[in-house]
């Protein structure tokens, strides 16, 4: 998260201000569709990069898991 | 200045009052009271959000000129990404964690909660799972098709879900979603043990991941019955569309791939940046014996309008436009929220249609469909759910085989 936050503007630069021209981008800021990226982007703190995990998926070279991988079956 | 810290009167007594307006239940509807917390939510984010701040100068609102919540200036939703929007020091926040960033994954939206602002959150969206989702049960076995908070922390669903699984969940309700994708094995184990015991179940996640099972059942000519009372909760804009299939054959899956009629289908929007969920009407409406005439349901403690686009200006009843927000339980962060959601009001709340992009200066449809999967989001969500689902005739044949 620090590394999230430290690659954004910090809130309140000078040369920045909400106006009405921010709408209309066509982006969703929280669709539920995008948990499973989130969960990614996510995961990329502890290994592999959004990038990279996206340039293995389109290059094939994704692996996956093993069949007798239980999952998460814990309810915490 | 007058103190609007966490500590202060101003805003312990004002999350009491929202709390307490909350607690009066679905049925209450107190316009008059509604105005006045808005407004106080208004004075204190005009005096903490600094970015909000110089926006309503821009616009020439302040509080004391502003004396309907209909004047409050709405902040359009990519504020989000580029500012943080909290009525709080952020290093107070007990929760905090990230929207979606789909166009810019190095750039993500923050979204931060005060321990106040979650209590807020969890009563108002405890009260409407309980009104919508679950209104005939206390507890049901539940499937998260989301990960765990412990795997996503920084996932807003992710928290929130958590605490409706606490709620309503039975002790044996787990996720099925971990670092290495989803657990289908699981998945179709818990839905033929319920058809095996004829105890319901309910299985709440995105969308697309909904479409995607589903598809995959339908491929592979897996059917199942989930025992009557089972339900789904998916959440997900659209326009007509449910990631690759319409929301007509969304229902029609359901129906036949699980056995879930359309009424026991509850779709939920949920933003980051309105704290608020809003549930369709059709499970409660059905119980109550009412037809089945979907729409979102506005809770007391909201309220949405539909303006149009250019003039941002509210369009008349059943016009489609910009859904526009007005949250109490936004207190931490700010109480109007623009969003570019298209949808229209209809008689028992409104309907979200999509999504706008003023680029085409239309609704576009293909960028609404792709709004389940966009960019590099497709081949990850491939990635994790259909290397799974191409094993579903297998695994059903193996379950079938043990059991």
């Amino acid at each position: 998260m620090k590394r999230l936050f430290g690659r954004n503007k910090a809130a309140g630069e000078p040369e920045e201000k909400i106006t009405d021209a921010m709408l209309g981008t066509g982006e969703a800021m929280c669709t539920c569709a995008a948990l499973v990226a989130d969960m990614i982007v996510d995961a990329g703190q502890e290994g592999a990069s959004v990038s990279a995990l996206l340039e293995k998926v389109k290059s094939g070279e994704a692996v996956p898991p093993k069949a007798e991988d239980p999952g998460p079956r814990e309810c915490p | 200045m007058k103190d609007y810290s966490l500590e202060s009167d101003f805003v312990r007594e004002l999350d009491q009052d929202i709390l307490s307006y909350v607690e009066k239940g679905l049925e209450h509807d107190d316009e008059a009271g509604f105005n006045a917390l808005a407004l106080r939510c208004f004075e204190l984010q005009y005096h903490t959000v600094e970015p909000y701040r110089r926006f309503c100068i821009d616009k020439g609102r302040e509080p004391g000129q502003v004396e309907r919540w209909e004047e409050i200036p709405a902040v359009p939703s990519m504020a989000f990404k580029k500012f943080v929007m909290t009525s709080f020091p952020a290093e107070r926040a007990e929760q905090r964690y990230f929207t979606s960033g789909t166009t810019d994954p190095m750039n993500k939206g923050k979204i931060l909660r005060d321990p106040g602002g979650v209590a807020l959150i969890n009563a108002a969206n405890g009260l409407l799972t309980r009104e919508y989702l679950f209104p005939d049960v206390d507890r049901m076995r539940m499937f998260l098709m989301v990960p765990s908070p412990e795997i996503a922390p920084g996932m807003g669903m992710a928290v929130g879900l958590d605490v409706v699984r606490r709620m309503f969940g039975t002790p044996d309700s787990r996720y099925l979603i971990g670092r290495r994708g989803l657990d289908l094995e699981f998945l179709l184990s818990a839905i033929m043990e319920a058809e095996r015991t004829g105890v319901p179940i309910v299985i709440v996640g995105s969308t697309a991941g909904f479409v995607y099972f589903m598809k995959a059942c339908e491929r592979d000519g897996v059917r199942f019955r989930l025992p009557p009372g089972s339900r789904l909760c998916d959440g997900g804009g659209y326009l007509e569309q449910f990631g690759e299939c319409s929301r007509e054959e969304f229902y029609l899956k359901a129906r036949e791939i699980l056995g879930v009629e359309e009424h026991h289908c509850v779709n939920v929007l949920g933003m980051g940046e309105v704290s608020t969920n809003f549930f369709d009407n059709v499970l409660k409406d059905h119980l109550a014996g009412r037809p089945l005439r979907r729409a979102k349901v506005i809770p007391p403690w909201s309220r949405t309008q539909v303006v149009d686009v250019e003039t941002l200006q509210p369009v008349p009843d059943g016009d489609p436009g910009l859904l526009r927000h007005y949250d109490l339980i936004n207190r931490g962060m700010v109480v109007a929220v623009q969003t570019d959601n298209v949808g229209f009001m209809t008689p028992g709340g409104f309907e979200i249609i999509g999504r706008w992009k003023k680029t085409s200066r239309e609704l576009e449809t293909e960028a609404i469909k792709q709004a389940h999967g966009p960019r590099f989001m497709t081949p990850i969500i491939e990635f994790l759910l259909k290397r799974s689902l191409k094993k579903v005739g297998k695994l059903h044949e193996k379950i079938v085989r043990t059991k």
